[in-house]
């Protein structure tokens, strides 16, 4: 087992350096100076002379691949070196957004598992009844309905109308739930379809019908036997979904102006701050990977067959 | 004794409920820093307008006032005395004097800081400390529109020892403070209990970032928020029959041109520049894509700024057939022309709106739309013909966009029109050396009438600034832009 973790750590390597040269290549490809793409529509009014001074300043001037192999060369040393707008480490910049980050990735996913898998496991239970079709509806909505929409609709609903919540921003428990639950619900709509092809596909094992032979009361029937190797899957798909929460989820983020790390990434790119992008791109990588190998790790914990020796 | 001890308890709670004395407003997103010397960023400037303060300031009716400076007299064409106002100190204590106004100065031209703001003062040559109170400003050759730079926020006297930590900690002498600072989430200042003008009645100020516009608005109508700035017209109309809401919508220093390469042998013909203006209705844009948020624009700098020729009459009226006529004496019937725009959805309505109307007259408009950068690039590209481009005169002096707009030493970055033409060159130099206002103000109305006539940019239109509040605040001031929010004297009453 450490064996195998240690393996998996050492395949980081590789993968994480990838990351990194096709970021620098894409943002040295993307059209435009990158000194006017930092300083935006403020640059007007400057002159050549001024630009050139600003972008030997920020060594922009350099040759890419020696800018690279410098780069690299502070990623080592664990730097990922400094954002050229707000002229603070880049570390720091992902490491202050990061706690908000995983409150929202957390809180949604809490949400999206409870409403994901109590509507897969009714969906199947009851399988082609009314119920079955309303789990199906409800998921539907749930993929279909874009996040800044359902966003400001329980935003209108909640905050302006009832008045119960604040409509955006990030402190409290009570600035969680809108984002939460917008993000929340559109996960949810995944696990609860995995939640019923496998809650089905278990439901018809030999082993359940043994179960029922025995004498199981239906509830301990579903919930003890069939729902525990039903969830296999399940904890891949919430894996996937996690990890791609823990890299900010950019349109909630957006609309209930939460300050995470998904909306640092897209302000880095838009202003071109080349080493804050490369270090939030590499941070996600690497929580996002950690993450899968935590769900791989899970399942020998669910299910005894697997090992990882 | 019940009663007084009511009283007691009330007392107590006073300081607290005052505290809640607290202004709500947003800003759509993070500033990079709050050092003003190191960025050119809009939403720096609206926090650090509040934390520092500049030598000079612009009032609402167009003046140049002192702001820390409380006197000033030109000793030689080169040489700006200025006398400062006394007694006024950092947040931190540190005494606002002539040496802490020369470090400042020279911390911004100082190649070293890499301020993108540097050009703004880069006239200045030296900064002398006369006594405790009074500096000699030192310019190479002489620079009549200084007084209008010195109030260019960039310019605010910071404390420069220092140095980098004011990124993230401005200490400045304004009438507020940084309290907290939480990235990407709200930075909250509080009443500078020391400013020398007078401590604000308004003990906090939270600036709320909301990215996106329709979350302001909600939290807006909902009393999350008192106060918003730059409403698309849409949400503005939408705002304007909220009784609970005041909305107002005013000139700024903006002006949105139309920008034709002159050295681009497609434009070079007069007759073709003419029929492209000729064929432009400003009013159908204004009215039906800003939902009339704007004034038609004919001088290139809207009448906010200083030497605005704004009487000149338009000498290319909208007339789609005056402009066929023209392009048939040019020979240049079924013309073809790309547009430039960069991503920004009013210049991209506009973009369109433009294809449509030099459609009517027979001119085949190709618009490219790209970000910032690329676009650019474009504009300093020999191939470049039509660009779509919208300025802020900022200093509020015709100097800063006449000069940058029509000088030929600004060609092709910010004169991205190349239009060269020795006169009004000449008389750009002599607008920008001679501090006379009658001479300028000649200088400047023959600028104008010139550039009028030939065409090179064509003014479309003057955007409006739009301001949307809850009517708890009062007294606040807005000078010409959202960034320059006075609240020295505004008051709120929940």
């Amino acid at each position: 087992m450490t064996l195998y973790v240690l393996r998996r750590l050492v395949a980081l390597v590789p993968v994480l350096l990838g990351v990194t040269v096709l970021v620098f290549v894409m943002l040295w490809l993307a059209p435009g100076d990158p000194v006017l793409a930092l300083l935006g529509e403020t640059a007007q009014g400057l002159g050549r002379e001024q630009l050139q001074a600003l972008r030997e300043a920020y060594g922009l001037d350099r040759n890419p691949v020696v800018q690279y192999f410098d780069y690299l060369g502070g990623v080592l040393q664990g730097d990922l070196g400094t954002s050229v707008r707000s002229s603070q480490p880049v570390l720091s910049e992902l490491l202050s957004r990061f706690p908000a980050t995983l409150q929202l990735a957390g809180a949604a996913m809490a949400i999206a598992i409870l409403v994901g898998v109590t509507l897969g496991v009714l969906a199947a239970v009851y399988q082609r009844t009314v119920v079955d079709y309303l789990a199906v509806v409800v998921a539907l909505l749930g993929v279909s309905v874009p996040v800044f929409w359902s966003g400001l609709l329980l935003m209108t609903l909640f905050a302006l109308q009832l008045g119960w919540l604040p409509a955006s921003g990030y402190g409290t428990w009570r600035h969680l739930v809108l984002p939460a639950a917008a993000v929340g619900i559109s996960s949810s709509a995944f696990i609860a379809r995995i939640t019923r092809a496998s809650m089905i596909e278990t439901l018809r094992a030999d082993y359940v019908r043994t179960a029922r032979a025995k004498g199981v009361p239906d509830h301990g029937v579903t919930l003890r036997h069939a729902l525990r190797n039903a969830l296999l899957p399940v904890v891949t798909v919430v894996g996937l979904e996690f990890g791609g929460l823990l890299g900010g989820a950019v349109l909630t983020e957006t609309v209930f102006a939460w300050p995470g790390v998904g909306r640092l990434l897209v302000d880095a790119i838009t202003s071109r701050d080349l080493p804050l992008v490369q270090g939030a791109v590499l941070f996600i990588a690497v929580v996002f990977i950690l993450v899968n190998l935590l769900v791989d790790l899970s399942y020998a914990l669910l299910n005894p067959r697997v090992r990882y020796d | 004794m019940k009663r007084l001890a009511y009283l007691l308890v009330l007392a107590l709670l006073l300081p607290l409920a005052a505290a809640q004395d607290q202004l709500n407003t947003a800003i759509g997103s993070n500033p990079p820093t709050l050092d003003p010397q190191k960025t050119f960023n809009g939403f720096s400037f609206a926090i650090t307008n509040q934390i520092y303060e500049t030598l000079f300031v612009v009032t609402p009716e167009g003046e140049i006032e002192g702001l820390l400076a409380d006197e000033w007299e030109y000793l030689d064409e080169n040489r700006l005395q200025v006398r400062l106002v006394e007694g006024v100190a950092f947040s931190d204590g540190t005494p606002l004097n002539a040496e802490a106004v020369r470090a400042s100065l020279l911390r911004l031209l100082d190649p070293a800081t890499a301020a993108p703001g540097r050009f703004v003062v880069s006239a200045i040559q030296d900064v002398e400390v006369v006594d405790e109170t009074t500096v000699v400003i030192v310019t190479a050759a002489p620079f009549a529109p200084l007084l209008a730079h010195l109030a260019h926020p960039v310019a605010a006297i910071v404390p420069a020892a220092a140095g980098d930590a004011l990124a993230r900690n401005p200490v400045g002498s304004g009438p507020f403070e940084l309290v907290e600072w939480q990235q990407s989430n709200q930075i909250l200042l509080r009443a500078n209990d020391d400013y020398w003008g007078g401590r604000p009645a308004i003990d906090e100020v939270l600036y709320r970032i909301v990215p996106e516009v329709s979350t302001q608005i909600v939290e807006l109508r909902s009393g999350g928020l008192d106060i918003l700035f730059n409403i698309p017209p849409d949400n503005y109309a939408a705002l304007q029959n909220d009784a609970n809401i005041e909305t107002e919508a005013y000139l700024g220093w903006g002006s949105v041109l139309l920008g034709l390469n002159t050295a681009n042998p497609k434009l070079a013909d007069l007759q073709v520049r003419q029929a492209i203006a000729h064929a432009i209705d400003k009013s159908l844009i204004i009215d039906e894509f800003l939902s009339g948020l704007a004034e038609p624009g004919v001088a290139p700098i809207p009448p906010t700024v200083r030497f605005a020729a704004s009487d000149l009459a338009d000498p290319y009226p909208y007339d789609p057939e005056a402009a066929r006529a023209l392009l048939a004496a040019a020979g240049a019937e079924g013309l073809a022309l790309t547009l430039d725009v960069y991503q920004n959805p009013d210049l991209e309505a506009v973009a369109q709106v433009l294809q449509f109307m030099l459609a009517e007259v027979g001119i085949d408009l190709n618009i490219r739309v790209q970000e910032f950068a690329a676009y650019s690039e474009q504009t300093v590209s020999d191939d470049l013909e039509l660009y779509l481009t919208s300025w802020g005169t900022v200093t509020l002096d015709a100097d800063y966009a006449l000069y940058a707009f029509f000088h030929s030493s600004e060609i092709p970055e910010n004169n991205s029109s190349r239009y060269q033409v020795a006169a009004v060159d000449a008389l750009l130099d002599e607008a920008r050396a001679n501090p006379d206002e009658a001479v300028r103000e000649a200088a400047y109305r023959d600028v104008q009438e010139v550039v009028l006539n030939d065409a090179p940019m064509i003014t479309l239109y003057y955007p409006l600034s739009t301001v949307a509040k809850r009517p708890v605040l009062t007294g606040e001031v807005v000078r010409f832009s959202w960034i320059n929010l006075d609240l020295r004297d505004a008051t709120l009453s929940r």
